[in-house]
């Protein structure tokens, strides 16, 4: 018994993932052709690098509430640039979200003020920066621009936002298992204090995780212009619960230290085939959310490594 | 002096928005503007008394927004509307709290017996009831017709809407809760060490699920006031609660880490936001900046108000 526990525990995201995919191949064979997969993937992967971007700040026990909002901020950014900057404008904005981002987890440890907070006082300014931009209207981006061609455009049969979404998340995945910085965010999660009196600076993996949470959701941002061609004030804004949803789902713990991006990344695969599943089993588009839901819970409650939870809060 | 600053920070804070604003506008410090403070306030308030009793406890409540909305198409279409043809009149209002109580308990109890954080446990139930209202929507939007409901925003006395009395009762209510039960005591109790209270040998589950499912009837309750204020279902009316009246709560003092704060603190926040709010538009303020110079003051309020918490080891999530 305790042997299946602990298999469901480890496995559970990717037997649920299987078991969703089965369900829904079942009911429609079509989904499994290489064009419908590709167009999904195509269409969700700037919710992707969102989830990929989130894990990390989750993975130390914060919570980044501003990255939808930041990329927002980040298509209206990177589509005013663009008639000046050129190509230039992806790694511009990027950078800069970065750099607002590290700001943010800076701030968590100087005015000691939860992530929680500072994030969503972030999420106000980026929106309020975004509208009065583009004066609540559409900004359209200038056609033609090699890079945002790029990433709207396909390779080896693959979209191009998706595949690199594969490569940043392949990243942080190395980067998490073979450097300093990647274990010391696992031990930041799991124990701070610890951490704190072995002499890593807090700050600066703070900093890091929310640059990196801010950085990939200025890419979602960007991706999701080079598909549409235009940018609002809101873009984005939907995209901040469905991403937190594929973190918790993909088997990442809110409670810090346990997880990763290669689980975050099966949690958004996840929520994707829920809605795919709900459209073609001819409920109504409505049970989307309630399907979502409960996802979570039945996710959460056989994921969820109860021997860090002492008390339940 | 300091320590005045510390325990009435948050008071001092909407004292001093509060003459800013008369002094630099005109049209602030009116009585018309007064009352408009006051009913854009009332709502906010109705969903941040059953906040913070879970804050309170350290836990974490985010379905207002899916419950509120849910309450509010329950509403309409179970009371005399232009859709469908059920009218159970006014027992509607208790259906409806019940629905909200039972969704809250059962956030609670799943968090508490499965094991699972507050905050993925109402997360799930957020999404779950937001699904819920899109499916029980009747297709087209339904009007309220009761005037019993919809009078309670149309008729005024001394100005100002039932709604803003109906809250004023229910903020002396959760006054009364807070400080003369020992629900009210426990709260804070179980926020401050809950592992002491279970080895004490109290009962601390049932004081738990009671915060959810309190919680979960406030916003039942605003979702009801939210239908008389607009006269009709809508599934999105709950929507835009959740991050104002959780950022009133914090700025109030009522913190997320737990055992401090109260009531009263948390009706200072909602004042202090809505005032913000009226106040930056009456000073010109472009309205798409709105938003941001309100999430600058959250940031700063929460940070000026707990700075004497913090020490060279503290753990902040």
């Amino acid at each position: 018994m305790d042997a299946t526990l602990r298999f469901l525990r480890r496995n559970g995201a990717v037997l649920v993932l299987l078991v969703i995919l089965a369900a829904v191949s079942t009911a429609a064979p079509g989904i499994l052709r290489w064009r419908a997969i590709n167009s999904l993937l195509q269409d969700n992967a700037p919710m992707l690098i969102l989830i990929v971007g989130a894990t990390l700040p989750i993975l130390l026990g914060c919570l980044d509430l501003s990255i939808a909002a930041m990329a927002s901020l980040a298509a209206v950014s990177a589509a005013l640039l663009s008639p000046v900057l050129g190509s230039a404008s992806v790694p511009v904005v990027v950078g800069g979200a970065a750099a607002l981002g590290g700001l943010q987890g800076w701030l968590i440890g100087r005015l000691q003020v939860p992530s929680f907070v500072i994030s969503l006082g972030a999420l106000g300014i980026f929106k309020g920066v975004a509208m009065y931009l583009t004066g609540a209207n559409m900004v359209g981006i200038t056609p033609g621009i090699w890079i945002y061609d790029l990433l709207g455009s396909r390779s080896f049969g693959m979209s191009n936002s998706f595949l690199l979404v594969l490569i940043v998340a392949g990243l942080f995945a190395a980067m998490l298992k073979f450097t300093n910085l990647g274990r010391n965010i696992y031990a930041f999660g799991a124990n701070e204090i610890a951490v704190y009196i072995s002499g890593v600076r807090r700050d600066m993996v703070r900093s890091f995780a929310f640059a990196t949470s801010a950085g990939c959701a200025a890419l979602g941002g960007i991706m999701m212009i080079s598909q549409t061609m235009f940018a609002s004030a809101t873009v984005a804004g939907s995209l901040l619960l469905p991403a937190l949803v594929g973190v918790v789902v993909g088997g990442t713990a809110i409670s810090g230290g346990v997880g990763g991006v290669l689980s975050s990344l099966i949690g958004g695969l996840i929520a994707i085939l829920i809605r795919v599943g709900v459209t073609i089993s001819g409920l109504p588009p409505e049970s989307q959310d309630v399907a979502f839901g409960i996802t979570i819970l039945i996710a959460v409650a056989l994921t969820t490594d109860r021997a860090k939870i002492g008390v339940v809060k | 002096m300091s320590k005045l600053l510390q325990s009435q920070g948050p008071l001092l804070a909407l004292l001093g928005l509060v003459l800013l604003f008369s002094v630099i506008t005109d049209s602030f410090a009116s009585w018309g503007n007064l009352g408009a403070v006051l009913e854009a306030a009332a709502i906010p308030a109705v969903v941040a008394i059953g906040l913070t009793f879970v804050l309170m406890q350290a836990s974490i409540d985010l379905s207002v927004e899916g419950v509120a909305s849910l309450a509010n198409i329950i509403l309409a279409i179970t009371i005399a509307n232009s859709v469908t043809a059920t009218d159970i009149g006014l027992w509607a209002v208790p259906l409806v709290l019940g629905v909200g109580l039972a969704i809250g308990a059962t956030s609670g109890a799943i968090s508490i017996y499965v094991r699972m954080p507050s905050l993925i446990v109402t997360l799930g139930m957020w999404l779950t009831t937001v699904g819920l209202a899109a499916l029980l929507y009747p297709g087209r939007l339904p009007q309220i017709l009761d005037t019993r409901i919809t009078g309670l925003a149309i008729g005024k006395v001394w100005g100002l809407s039932w709604i803003v009395y109906l809250t004023l009762a229910l903020i002396i209510m959760a006054l009364l809760v807070e400080k003369h039960t020992r629900f009210g005591r426990m709260c804070r109790a179980i926020g401050e060490n809950e592992p002491v209270l279970v080895m004490s040998g109290i009962k601390v589950i049932r004081h738990k699920i009671a915060a959810f499912a309190l919680a979960g009837g406030c916003y039942a309750a605003a979702g009801i006031l939210m239908g008389a204020r607009i006269g009709v279902g809508n599934t999105q009316s709950g929507v835009g609660l959740l991050f104002p009246s959780i950022a009133a709560c914090v700025l109030g003092g009522t913190l997320l880490s737990g055992g401090h704060g109260g009531v009263r603190q948390s009706m200072i926040g909602v004042l202090i936001l809505v005032t913000l709010r009226n106040g930056l538009i009456m000073v010109g303020v472009d309205p798409l900046l709105q938003s941001a110079l309100e999430g600058a003051v959250i940031i700063l309020a929460v940070a000026g108000s707990t700075w004497h918490l913090r020490r060279k080891i503290r753990v902040i999530k």
